[in-house]
C-alpha cells in the first residue's frame, strides 16, 4: 500500500522483522538522496524508554517496507553494521541536514524554510515533496521534481513551484503528477 | 460532637511516648532529648540525599533522551 | 495448560506451555494424545520437558501468545488486535486467525513473535 508520510512520521518507527514478529530497533535519522529523489536509508536507535543509539544502520535495500506504524525488515540480520552499509548511511552528514534550508525558485523567490520532507512509501521511498514554513508564517506543502539539486544551505526548485504550494498532504499527493508533467513540458 | 466518655491518652510527643502494658496499665517511655535531636537531623541528611539524587537522575533522563533523538532529514552526497 | 507456542511458519501448534514461571514445562503438539477445552492429555510423563531456547522460553513467560497479539501487516500497518485464533484439534494447524470483526485465514501469518503478529499484505486492503 502507498501512502504519502512525512520524515517526522517515520522517525521514531518501531522497525518490526516480518519473520520474528520482534521489534528490534527504532528510526533516527532518516537519509534520503535529493539527485535521485528517494530515500537512501535510515539510522537507528534501540527500542525501550531509555536505549540509546544504535549501531546498527538500514540502508534502502535492507527495507521490506515502510507503512503507517512500522518500518519493516525480514529479519534481524536485516539491521546492517556500519562497515558493511553505504557510507551515506554508516556516516551521515550531519551537516546537510535540510531541516531549517531556504527554498528558492530559480527565479530567486522565497518559498519558505522546510520543516519536513514528504515521502511516498511503499515498499521503496520515492521524495516527492517539502512541508515547509512560509515566509509570512504558516505551514505549506510544495511537490519536489523527480530530481532536485541541492546548494549549499538553499534548496533551488523549479519556478512554477510557486503555483503549487498547497496546504496539506493531500493537496500535496493530489498535485504532484500534475506538478512533475507540467516541468516534463516546459 | 460525641461525648468525651472514653478517656484518651495523651498524644505521644517526641519525649514521652505511653504504651499499653500487658496487665491493661500504662507505661510511660521518657526518651532521652539527646538522642531525638540526633535523630531529626538524621532525617534532614535523607532529605538532601533523596533531592540530589532526583535531580541527578532527571539531568540523566534528559541527557539521554536527547542523545538518542537524533531525527534528523539528511541528504546524502552524492556518490563517487 | 497456561501457553500455546505457535510455529508460525508451519501454521501450527508446535508445543503447549503446562504450568507457569520457572517450573513451566513445554509438551510438543505430536506427544498429546487429546486435547480439549479444559485439559490436555499427553502420552506419558516423559513428554513433559523444561524450555529449551529463549523463544521457548518467551512463550513460558507468555510473550509470544497469540491471543490479543498486535497484528501487523507486511506493509507496516496495524490492522487490530489477534482477539481469537481456531485451529484444528486433531493435527494443530491453524484455521482462522479474528482480528476485530475479520476472520482471516491462518495462511495469512507470516510470522510472530513478542511485539507483533505479521499477516501478508492480502489484508492490507481497507473494507
Amino acid at each position: 500500500m502507498r501512502l504519502l508520510m512525512t520524515a517526522s512520521q517515520i522517525r521514531g518507527l518501531p522497525v518490526v522483522t516480518v519473520r520474528g514478529g520482534e521489534d528490534v530497533a527504532e528510526v533516527r535519522d532518516v537519509i534520503f538522496s535529493p539527485e535521485a529523489g528517494r530515500l537512501v536509508g535510515v539510522t537507528l536507535n534501540k527500542r525501550g524508554f531509555l536505549a540509546g543509539r544504535s549501531r546498527d544502520v538500514l540502508p534502502a535495500e535492507a527495507i521490506h517496507a515502510i507503512g503507517k506504524n512500522a518500518l519493516m525488515v525480514l529479519d534481524a540480520p536485516s539491521l546492517v553494521a556500519p562497515e558493511d552499509a553505504p557510507d551515506d548511511v554508516a556516516h551521515p552528514a550531519v551537516e546537510r541536514n535540510v531541516i531549517g534550508d531556504d527554498v528558492l525558485t530559480e527565479g530567486g523567490l522565497s518559498l519558505g524554510k522546510v520543516t519536513d520532507l514528504v515521502l511516498l512509501v511503499g515498499s521503496s521511498g520515492e521524495v516527492v515533496g517539502y512541508q515547509i514554513e512560509k515566509p509570512g508564517g504558516g505551514q505549506g506543502y510544495i511537490p519536489l521534481p523527480a530530481q532536485l539539486a541541492v546548494s549549499g544551505a538553499a534548496l533551488v526548485v523549479p519556478n512554477i513551484t510557486e503555483e503549487f504550494v498547497k496546504d496539506d498532504l493531500v493537496g500535496l499527493g493530489a498535485s504532484v503528477d500534475e506538478f512533475r508533467a507540467r516541468l516534463g513540458l516546459s | 460532637m460525641p461525648d468525651d466518655t472514653v478517656a484518651r491518652t495523651p498524644s505521644p510527643t517526641l519525649l514521652q511516648i505511653d504504651t499499653a502494658r500487658p496487665d491493661g496499665g500504662k507505661q510511660t517511655w521518657d526518651r532521652d532529648p539527646s538522642r531525638v535531636r540526633i535523630l531529626a537531623v538524621g532525617v534532614i541528611d535523607w532529605v538532601i540525599v533523596v533531592v540530589i539524587v532526583l535531580v541527578v537522575a532527571s539531568v540523566a533522563f534528559v541527557v539521554i533522551r536527547r542523545r538518542r533523538r537524533g531525527g534528523r532529514v539528511i541528504a546524502a552526497k552524492e556518490e563517487g | 495448560m497456561s501457553h500455546l507456542l505457535v510455529d508460525a511458519e508451519q501454521r501450527r501448534i508446535a508445543a503447549v506451555v503446562i504450568g507457569r514461571g520457572k517450573k513451566a514445562q513445554l509438551v510438543e503438539w505430536e506427544q498429546l494424545s487429546g486435547f480439549g477445552p479444559d485439559a490436555v492429555m499427553v502420552v506419558d510423563e516423559g513428554a513433559l520437558r523444561p524450555p529449551a531456547n529463549d523463544r521457548e522460553r518467551a512463550a513460558t513467560e507468555g510473550k509470544l501468545e497469540l491471543v490479543g497479539k498486535r497484528a501487523l501487516s507486511e506493509g507496516g500497518s496495524e490492522l487490530g488486535k489477534l482477539d481469537d485464533v481456531t485451529f484444528d484439534t486433531d493435527t494443530g494447524a491453524l484455521e482462522e486467525l479474528l482480528i476485530g470483526d475479520r476472520r482471516v485465514q491462518a495462511g495469512a501469518l507470516m510470522g510472530s513473535g513478542s511485539y507483533a503478529a505479521v499477516l501478508d499484505d492480502s489484508q492490507e486492503a481497507s473494507p
